[in-house]
C-alpha cells in the first residue's frame, strides 16, 4: 500500500485533539468529582474527631460514599 | 507587455469594468450580511441574559452550536453550490437566513435558541459562505488572487462594522427589535444582491477576468459539467494535498480560535484597562485586513506555499509573546506580529486551490476545507475556555495555542509544490468531444 502523506496529517491531527479531549475531559470530570465531594464532606459538618469516633463504634456518616478521585492533575 | 505579465493592479487599470467586479463587490456584502448575526453574537450575550436568566455558558453554547453546524453543514453546502449553482443555493440560505432570524427573534425557551440560531442560522451560513468563494473563482481566470484578496477583506472588516451597528441597535430597539430589523434588511439586500449575481461568465455571455486568446472555452453549466466535476473530485480526492488542506486550515484555526477568545480577558487581567484591551482585538483585525487583501495576490505571484507557511509560522511565533506581555506596548507589539499571521492563515486557500487543481469547480475542495476550518474555531473557542476554567491561567491556552499554528505551518512544508497541477487538466477534459478522455495534467505556470 502506498504511503499517503495528507491522509496521515489529517488523521495525525484528529489523534492530537482526541488526546487533548481525553486528557483535558479527564481532567474536567475528575475536579469535579472532587468538587462535588469535598462540598458534600463540608455540608455535613461533620469533624473528623466525630467520624472517627463514629466509624469506631461501627456507625455511618454518611460521608463514606463520597468519592475523592484526587485528581493527578493538580 | 502582453496583458498576462502585467502586475494585477496595472492589468486592474485597463479592466476595471469587468463584471467581475461586481461579483466580487457582490460575494463581499453576501458574505459581511450572512454572517452579520454570528460575527456580533457576543454583544446579544448579556441581554439574553438578563431577558431570560440563562446563564452566559449556556447562551455561548448556541454561538458554539452555530460553528459546529456550519462546518458540518458545509460539504452539503458544497454539493448543493455545484448542483444548483451559486445563486440558487445563496438563495436557499436567504430563506433560511429570514427563517432563523425571525424565529430567533421570537423565541422564548432555551432550545428555540438553538433551534433557531445555533441550527438555522449555523446552516444559512455555510449557504451564504461556501458557494460563493468557488464561484468567484469560477469569474477569474487569472488573478484570481486579487479577486479573492478583496472578498477576504470583507471577512475581516465585517465583524468590525457588525458589531457597533447591533450594539447601536440593542440600546435602540432591544434584542428582538435587533434580529427583526437585520432580519428583515439583511434578506432585502441579499435579494439584491442575488438580482446581480451570476454563476459564471457563461450566464452573462462574457469570458471571466484575465481570460486571453488562446484558452479552451469555458464550460460551466450543463450534464457534462456536472459529471465531470464529480468525476474530477474523485481525482481530487486521490492527491495528498486536498487531505493536507483541510488538516492545515483546522489547525490554523485552532491557533488564532483560541486568540480571538481569550486576548480581551487575558489583557484586563494582565492589567490593561477593558478599552485598552478591547482595541488589542481591534488591532489585530485592522492588521490582518492588510495580509487578507495582500497574501492571496502573493500567492498568486510567486506560490501559496510559501506564503501560507509564513503566515502560520508569524501566527505561532507571534502568540507566544503574549506569555511575557504585561505592558500596553507589548499587548500592541503582539497584537500587530499576529494580526500579519492571522489575516494571511485562511485567505490563500482559494489560490492554492487553483494552483492545484487548475479551472476544476472548487465547491466540494473549499467546502471541507471550511469544515476543517470551522470544526478547528469551535475547538480553539472551548480549549481556551476549558483549560483557563482547569487551569486557572491563559498559559496552556497560549501554548496549545502556539503548538496548533506551528504544526499547522509542518503540515504545509510536506505539500507539493504550487508549480504543477496535480490533477489532469480541466478544460481540456470539458472541451474533448471524447466524453471519456479527461485530458493530462499541464504546468500551472504560477
Amino acid at each position: 500500500m502506498r504511503f499517503q502523506r495528507g491522509p496521515l496529517m489529517l488523521l495525525s491531527s484528529v489523534l492530537l485533539t482526541v488526546v487533548l479531549t481525553i486528557y483535558f475531559g479527564a481532567w474536567a470530570v475528575s475536579a469535579n468529582v472532587d468538587a462535588r465531594s469535598l462540598r458534600s464532606i463540608e455540608n455535613s459538618s461533620i469533624t473528623p474527631d466525630a467520624h472517627a469516633a463514629a466509624l469506631a463504634n461501627g456507625e455511618t456518616t454518611g460521608i463514606e460514599s463520597s468519592f475523592l478521585f484526587l485528581c493527578p492533575f493538580h | 507587455m502582453p496583458a498576462d505579465q502585467l502586475s494585477p493592479i496595472t492589468y486592474f487599470k485597463h479592466t476595471w469594468r469587468h463584471y467581475a467586479w461586481v461579483i466580487v463587490i457582490v460575494a463581499a456584502v453576501a458574505q459581511m450580511v450572512g454572517s452579520s448575526i454570528r460575527m456580533a453574537f457576543g454583544v446579544f450575550i448579556d441581554p439574553l441574559v438578563e431577558g431570560f436568566g440563562w446563564t452566559p455558558g449556556t447562551v455561548s453554547l448556541a454561538y458554539s452550536a452555530s460553528t459546529v453546524v456550519t462546518a458540518v453543514f458545509s460539504p452539503v453546502a458544497g454539493y448543493l453550490g455545484i448542483r444548483f449553482g451559486a445563486r440558487k443555493a445563496m438563495l436557499a440560505g436567504t430563506v433560511l437566513f429570514f427563517i432563523g432570524m425571525m424565529g430567533t427573534s421570537m423565541m422564548t425557551q432555551l432550545w428555540h435558541l438553538y433551534l433557531w440560531y445555533g441550527l438555522v442560522l449555523g446552516a444559512a451560513q455555510s449557504l451564504f459562505l461556501i458557494p460563493v468563494m468557488p464561484a468567484v473563482a469560477m469569474w477569474f481566470r487569472r488573478h484570481l488572487g486579487l479577486g479573492s484578496g478583496l472578498v477576504m477583506i470583507s471577512w475581516g472588516l465585517g465583524p468590525a462594522i457588525m458589531v457597533q451597528l447591533m450594539a447601536y441597535l440593542i440600546v435602540s430597539v432591544e434584542w428582538k427589535g435587533t434580529f427583526q430589523i437585520t432580519g428583515i434588511a439583511g434578506t432585502a439586500i441579499m435579494l439584491g444582491l442575488i438580482l446581480l449575481f451570476r454563476n459564471s461568465p457563461d450566464e452573462r455571455g462574457s469570458k471571466p477576468y484575465g481570460w486571453r486568446i488562446g484558452d479552451l472555452p469555458q464550460v460551466t453549466s450543463g450534464k457534462k459539467f456536472f459529471g465531470k466535476a464529480k468525476e474530477f473530485q474523485g481525482h481530487i480526492r486521490h492527491t495528498n494535498a486536498f487531505w493536507n488542506l483541510i488538516n492545515i486550515h483546522f489547525l490554523g484555526c485552532v491557533g488564532h480560535a483560541v486568540v480571538l477568545v481569550m486576548i480581551v480577558p487575558y489583557g484586563t487581567s494582565q492589567g490593561l484597562s477593558a478599552t485598552t484591551a478591547a482595541g488589542v482585538l481591534s488591532t489585530m483585525s485592522a492588521v490582518s485586513l492588510l495580509t487578507r487583501f495582500g497574501t492571496p495576490i502573493l500567492g498568486d505571484r510567486i506560490g501559496s506555499k510559501g506564503v501560507m507557511f509564513v503566515s502560520y509560522l508569524i501566527q505561532g511565533l507571534a502568540v507566544l509573546l503574549l506569555l511575557n506581555a504585561d505592558t500596553v506596548l507589548a499587548f500592541y507589539v503582539f497584537a500587530f506580529a499576529f494580526g500579519i499571521g492571522y489575516g494571511g492563515e485562511g485567505s490563500v486557500f482559494s489560490v492554492i486551490n487553483r494552483q492545484y487543481f487548475g479551472q476544476a469547480p472548487q465547491n466540494s475542495t473549499f467546502a471541507w476545507q471550511l469544515a476543517g476550518a470551522g470544526l478547528g474555531m469551535a475547538l480553539g473557542a472551548a480549549m481556551a475556555g476549558v483549560t483557563y476554567d482547569l487551569t486557572g491561567s491563559y498559559t496552556t491556552a497560549i501554548v496549545l495555542s502556539a503548538i496548533f499554528s506551528l504544526l499547522g505551518a509542518a503540515s504545509i512544508l510536506v505539500l507539493e509544490t504550487t508549480k504543477r497541477i496535480l490533477i489532469p487538466d480541466w478544460d481540456r477534459a470539458m472541451n474533448d468531444p471524447s466524453p471519456e478522455s479527461d485530458g493530462s495534467a499541464v504546468a500551472a505556470g504560477d
